[in-house]
């Protein structure tokens, strides 16, 4: 095992670390069970082990590992650069070679293989398996089968997905492929819309496509774009994240675009990791690479972006009490913090109040609420209680995954709490509409 | 004293049973997911922010309340094994280290924030309660816990009160110590006592004031109640750039003579400097030879005349110019510069160690000739970022652990600026503790009456030394371990 | 020198630190007499009686200033100097040891140190125990030591000057001492008024906490104490009869300084202050030395201090006031200072209104000391009240630094074991 570990990971990225545990307490796992093992430097140690021949990679190990979050909040965190993420994700391929050399399949519980990598890279299987949830939703029937059990009656990981599912939007039609720019042209942009975003969230790539109309972009939808590869990247499974990485790189003219935007944070921070992805799994294809990479260098999050640009002052007023959840993805990935918080501040009577903890993971962390449901639910409540103590009527939150998870932790707990992306907010304000019905009007509590 | 060796596969000489017995009474107490003591699972405790000694501990324990903390003690009494306490980990001493084996009690799953009381400006909080999240709690009340240490995003308030934390804002509103007011404590025994209290001018030892500081050698601090302070009404942060090293520290001198309690005056020379713009951008001059950062605070009607007296101060002393920051955010990002300014330094050198020497304020600018001097005469790369206010120097030395004959260079370095430091009329260490790394040095600094009473005291609180054994105190208790020499200075993590 | 044992001396005036380590290390080898550590005597008074055949140590000789790096903002002296030759040789630098001490022209430093004194101004500016970051001493076997050092911050070792300030004499007997100093202030300013009672006090004192301004004195007085007050240093400080008097003090720069009176002002007009009077500069350090003098006042029969959560003072004031006690307080720190009657002039009205008084003070987590009262008193009478949390490590303690129990037998809370209360 050793030495397969060394095959991938670059030995001297373990030394960066110091072991000044200055991250520990960035680290959600750490938090909630207060166990080194469970912490970033903890991990850090425990692969070097593995690498240095210390220790076996033995279940206990793998455990340890497995209940990383990928978040990456220890890497802002840390003092002295350490990329942790060029530390774990290395080490999950080597284990999973190991494992598939072993003669073990790696994808092998028909969640993974059925659900997970079937189901989600692709938004129209993805809007068509959850069409009769819609149904049970839009008739109210849904909580009538909670309160009847009925979907224990489904797998159990599916009963899960059920209940992180928000409440859906009617299935709307692909956006067109261009749409023009509000007053003068500023820019030319790509929309990025990602899978499990495009299925669950279509307002949400059709706000950020008006916002950036109103901010004079013109904006181009390729339709055969795909999935960004996220979940599998982070599971471990590159081959399919690289396939799917080429595919966008031929769905987007990357040249004649200023910049392709992407409001899905997950989605966004992956295409950063493409530069990762073009150096560790093009190794030999320079062309790939220098496509991935060019397609890396033009992806932007909206918020970012608009205030770069210089956003146009929205004038729409909102008085709600909002509080902003930073998705992992954004700001320890990317690093974006103040961006979405000064846009919102644009809008007029919007109070946006701190959020304690506003950087830990809520557990969703791409599939991990499915894959680590425990460790999710905790992290979950946790972000929970925080909302509540931020004392917030709207919780925005810019990433799908994370919208999911709180919303359902929301739902579970019966409080009068919406959850929102902010660029929804945002083109509330632009349009000079109200908060729609659904912001409103109090959700059922159950 | 038998070790707890024995617990996790030892000699079988008998002692296994008594071994597996003593991990069924404490799984009892803590249940299964309280309690490490798989190999694999240890060995991350093995060390903490120090890393040149290691041992891991025989059995990891996390006890969530103060009942299971005496639960456990009481049972190492009774089966005469060494158990140590560990918050987050953090010294940079080897405070957490567990000499000798045993149990490793970690308090943190107690992090409850138990009561916050503004009225009579106190917190009682539990011992595994990071330091900055007591401050996030407070934020909007008007208040804050003042002790401020670099690590105070991960360390925890009972590791704080081990080792009298300080930081940056301590030169005026003191270390841990002076924002302590009670602890309760399980003392070596397994009994819980009560040190100190919320109200003031009790008839009774400043036993809180002795625990503090002690290094986990009394006890094990279960609650600590807090003095909350104030918030101040206004800041002004300025950045003083200066052509040298020298002129820096002279003006840090001209300050504190002058009668001025900034909240806070750091020092960052170039190399440091240099470091930090690698990672944060600040825009900090890169070719400085030194910058101080000053903060003063107080009432908005005084913070400018504080900080002209400062600017005119630096002026004549020789800055070249004195930057001011100019809103919350930019103060905030300095702030972030300099408390992670010893992690950036992982960017300009494979491995470092750094020390923690206290001199006179007035003998700053000696010890620091001497620091480059000493740096030159044994080739070896020096930097500098410390708490310039209180004349407390953190010398980062650089180095690459690979190189052996360089490795002994800085080991020597470091030993001889500490021994500078004494012979200024200093210390060895202003905040990171004795722990296990300066040991050797507690006799150089002390007369042989000064540590026999010490070594007194703490034979009467810790009788059998089974409480953090050979921490803080030379002379050993009675679980001694063997003197490890020191091969290695460093602050890369070997394994 | 004179060998220890081998006179009947009635006092012993060790010359040099060695000198006092040989005496103690001797006294613990052969005779064992009982020792009385004695600075400026001010607190001789203070705690239970002597045990018979007590022998003073005097530490007024030890009277050195070691090192004084003025531009370091720290002394090392001796432990015998007087806290007014200190003040004075601080001032020269404009600098100060910035303690309240009463009878600052008897009070030595090691005294001082000892008992912990502190006065009034403890809210802004701390006690001895933040100012001691260096001591030397020798404990009850005549072992000279040292802890902590000449440099404010310092981590090595224990902490030693924490123990030994406030131990009362029971560990050691302090030779030396390293403080950390502060400047004289520019300016300062005292501004008092009166209030209708205690309960608006106790709100005002709740607004100060949030005041925009920092004070670092919040003084309470009872009309009768006031008048002490004010005929202590000639001022107008009058207080209606059953009223309450108030005094804020303030420091910094001139303009912080009339910043902060103006807005003290401004803040107190809600609880409807009568007879303000502002006091400026030079004319303040009489007043506090007034309020520092208060604990001393000797004619009434029985002195207590008491200290209770600052929320619980309103209580414990108007019960004690009840009694006709004469009440001073540092208001924002709870520590209240009371001067019993001639009413209560009898041990057993005395012993009752102390055990009320300790029963209310624990409501509010807060104990009541006697500081001093008839002797003849001291038999009956608790000084300390009931031991805390702490005594097991207390007795410990004194058991490691004086084994054979010489330095200040039977005084102090120490060792409650030798009184029967
Ligand atoms: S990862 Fe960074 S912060 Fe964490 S222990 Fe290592 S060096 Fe320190
Ligand atoms: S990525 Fe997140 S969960 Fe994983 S070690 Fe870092 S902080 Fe912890």
């Amino acid at each position: 095992m050793a030495e397969r570990v060394l095959d991938h990971v670059e030995y001297d990225r373990f030394l960066d670390c110091v072991h000044c545990g200055l991250c520990t307490s960035a680290c959600p796992t750490y938090l909630e069970t207060g166990d080194e093992n469970n912490s970033p430097r903890g991990r850090i140690y425990l692969m070097r082990a593995v690498a240095d021949g210390k220790l076996p990679l033995s279940d206990t190990v793998q455990r340890h590992l497995d209940l990383c979050l990928d978040c990456r909040s220890c890497e802002t965190a840390c003092p002295s650069g350490v990329q942790y993420g060029r530390l774990i994700e290395p080490f999950r391929a080597a284990t999973q070679e190991q494992a598939s050399l072993a003669g073990q399949d790696v994808t092998r519980s028909w969640f993974h293989r059925g659900i997970l990598y079937g189901l989600f890279p692709y938004p129209n299987r993805m809007k068509w398996a959850l069409a009769p949830a819609r149904w049970a939703q839009r008739l109210g029937l849904d909580r009538l089968a909670e309160t009847l059990g009925l979907f224990s009656l489904f797998p159990k990981k599916l009963r899960r997905m059920q209940r992180l599912l928000p409440p859906l939007p009617r299935p709307e039609r692909a956006l067109p492929v261009v749409l023009s720019a509000q007053g003068t042209k500023r820019a030319r942009v790509g929309l990025f819309t990602g899978c499990v975003a495009e299925a669950v969230f279509s307002p949400t790539n059709r706000a950020t496509a008006r916002v950036l109309q109103a901010n004079g972009c013109e904006v181009v939808v390729p339709p055969t774009q795909v999935c960004c590869g996220a979940i599998h990247y982070h599971s471990g499974t590159a081959e399919q994240a690289l396939k799917f990485a080429l595919q966008n790189v031929a769905a987007f003219p990357v040249d004649g675009l200023d910049a392709i935007i992407v409001d899905v944070a997950g989605g966004g921070a992956l295409v950063q990791e493409y530069k990762h992805i073009a150096e560790e799994l093009c190794r030999e294809n320079p062309q790939q690479q220098t496509a991935l990479r060019a397609l890396a260098g033009k992806m932007r999050d909206v918020s970012e972006f608009l205030m770069e640009l210089g956003p146009v002052q929205p004038t729409g007023s909102l008085p709600l009490k909002a509080t902003y959840h930073d998705a992992c993805h954004l700001v320890h990935a990317q690093r974006i913090r103040e961006q979405p918080r000064d846009l919102l501040e644009l809008i007029p009577d919007l109070k946006l109040v701190p959020l304690a903890e506003s950087d830990i993971c809520c557990g969703a962390a791409g599939s991990y609420n499915l894959t680590e449901a425990d460790m999710a639910d905790r992290l979950a409540q946790r972000k929970l209680d925080n909302i509540l103590a931020s004392g917030a009527q709207v919780v925005l939150s810019a990433n799908a995954g994370c919208t999911l998870q709180i919303q359902a932790a929301i739902r579970k707990s019966g409080k009068p709490l919406w959850t929102v992306h902010p660029i929804e907010l945002l083109d509330l304000s632009y349009r000079n509409e109200p908060p729609p019905e659904f912001l409103r009007v109090q959700p059922t509590t159950n | 004293m038998s070790t707890l060796r024995t617990i996790s596969g030892g000699p079988t000489d008998g002692t296994e049973s008594a071994g597996a017995q003593m991990l069924e009474r404490f799984r009892a107490i803590v249940g299964d997911d309280g309690m490490l003591s798989r190999e694999d699972e240890l060995l991350v405790f093995e060390c903490d922010g120090f890393v040149i000694e290691k041992k891991a501990p025989d059995v990891v324990l996390f006890p969530t309340t103060t009942e299971q903390v005496v639960q456990i003690v009481r049972i190492c009494n009774e089966f005469d094994v060494p158990f140590v306490p560990r918050g987050a980990g953090t010294s940079l001493a080897g405070g957490c280290l567990p000499v000798g084996g045993g149990v490793m009690i970690t308090l943190t799953r107690m992090q409850r924030i138990l009561e916050i009381n503004l009225r009579d400006r106190y917190a009682i909080v539990e011992p595994g309660l990071v330091n900055s999240h007591l401050t996030r709690a407070l934020q909007g009340t008007g208040y804050h816990y003042a002790p401020d240490p670099s690590s105070q995003g991960a360390c925890t308030i009972c590791g704080n009160v081990a080792t009298n934390s300080g930081g940056p804002h301590t030169l005026k509103y003191g270390v841990t110590v002076n924002h302590v007011t009670g602890l309760e404590v399980v003392t070596p025994e397994g009994e819980v006592i009560q040190l100190g209290g919320v109200a003031d001018s009790r008839p009774e030892l400043d036993l809180t004031g002795l625990f503090v500081g002690s290094e986990g050698t009394f006890g094990i601090c279960t609650k600590a109640i807090v003095r909350l302070t104030r918030d101040p009404a206004a800041f002004r942060t300025m950045l003083g750039v200066f052509e040298t090293v020298r002129q820096a520290t002279e003006a840090i001198s001209a300050i504190i003579a002058a009668g001025i309690v900034p909240a806070a005056l750091e020092m960052m020379d170039q190399g440091i400097v240099e470091a930090l713009e690698a990672a944060f951008q600040f825009g900090f001059p890169l070719d400085a030879g030194a910058v101080l950062l000053i903060e003063v605070d107080g009432l908005a009607v005084g913070v400018d005349d504080e900080a002209k007296k400062i600017i005119d101060l630096c002026r004549e002393s020789g800055a070249r110019e004195v930057r001011s920051a100019n809103s919350p955010q930019e103060r905030q990002k300095l702030w972030k510069c300099r408390k992670q300014a010893f992690g950036a330094i992982g960017r300009l050198s494979p491995s470092y160690c750094t020390q923690d020497g206290v001199v006179p304020r007035t003998r700053l600018p000696e010890i620091l000739d001497f620091i480059i001097d000493c740096g030159h005469r044994h080739g070896v790369r020096i930097v500098n970022v410390f708490h310039a206010g209180d004349g407390n120097i953190h010398p980062i030395l650089l180095f690459d652990e690979r190189d052996e004959a360089q490795t002994q260079r800085v080991l020597q370095a470091s030993h001889e600026i500490l021994d500078k430091c004494i012979e200024l009329g200093g210390s060895v260490t202003g905040e990171h503790g004795i722990g296990v790394e300066k040991l050797s040095f507690m006799q150089k600094l002390f007369g042989e009456s000064d540590v026999a009473v010490m070594s007194d005291l703490r034979a009467a609180l810790n009788p059998d030394g089974r409480c953090s054994p050979s921490k803080l105190l030379p002379t050993a208790g009675a679980c001694g371990m063997e003197e490890v020499p020191q091969i290695k200075p460093g602050r890369k993590a070997p394994m | 020198m004179k060998s220890f044992t081998s006179d009947n001396t009635e006092e012993h005036v060790p010359a040099t630190p060695a000198e006092l380590s040989r005496l103690l290390a001797e006294n613990a080898a052969t005779d064992r007499r009982p020792l009385l550590p004695a600075g400026g005597r001010t607190s001789l008074q203070f705690g239970y009686d002597p045990v018979s055949g007590s022998v003073p140590v005097s530490t007024t000789q030890l009277s050195r200033v070691v090192d004084y790096p003025a531009r370091d903002m720290t002394i090392t002296v001796q432990a015998g100097i007087r806290i007014e030759k200190l003040a004075a040789t601080l001032a020269a630098e404009r600098q100060q040891l910035a303690v309240d001490v009463p009878q600052a022209h008897r009070a030595t430093l090691g005294g001082v140190a000892a008992c912990n004194v502190s006065g009034p101004r403890r809210i802004g500016l701390g006690t001895m125990r933040d100012y001691v970051i260096g001591i030397s001493a020798v404990d009850g076997q005549g072992r000279l030591f040292k802890a902590g050092g000449r440099v404010v911050k310092n981590v090595a070792g224990y902490d030693l000057c924490k123990l030994l300030v406030g131990s009362m004499g029971t560990l050691a007997i302090i030779t030396e001492l390293t403080l950390k100093l502060r400047p004289i202030p520019e300016s300062s300013a005292l501004l008092w008024a009166s209030l209708p009672d205690i309960q608006t006090a106790d709100r005002a004192i709740e607004r100060l906490l949030t005041s925009a301004t920092r004070p670092h004195l919040i003084e309470l007085l009872k009309s009768v104490a006031a008048r002490h007050i004010d005929s202590a240093v000639h001022a107008d400080l009058s207080c209606h009869d059953g009223g309450i008097c108030i005094g804020i003090g303030v420091e910094g720069g001139p303009r912080e300084v009339s910043w902060q009176l103006a807005t003290l002002k401004d803040e107190l007009i809600e609880f409807g202050p009568t007879d303000l009077v502002e006091i400026l500069d030079d004319d303040c350090q009489p007043v506090i030395t007034a309020l520092t003098e208060f604990s001393t006042a000797s004619e009434e029969p029985l002195t207590f201090q008491a200290g209770v959560r600052p929320s619980g003072l309103s209580a414990f004031w108007t019960e004690a006031a009840a009694r006709g006690i004469s009440l001073q307080a540092h208001a924002a720190n709870g520590v209240v200072l009371g001067h019993f009657p001639d009413e209560l002039a009898t041990l057993e009205h005395a012993q009752t209104t102390l055990e009320d008084l300790r029963r209310l003070a624990a409501k509010w987590d807060g104990c009541v000391t006697v500081l001093q009262c008839p002797p003849e008193w001291k038999a009956e009478l608790s000084l300390f009240g009931p031991a805390g949390g702490q005594r097991q490590w207390e007795s410990k303690i004194k058991q490691s630094f004086d084994p054979h129990h010489l330095l200040n037998p039977g005084r102090f809370f120490v060792e409650p074991a030798a009184r029967t209360h």
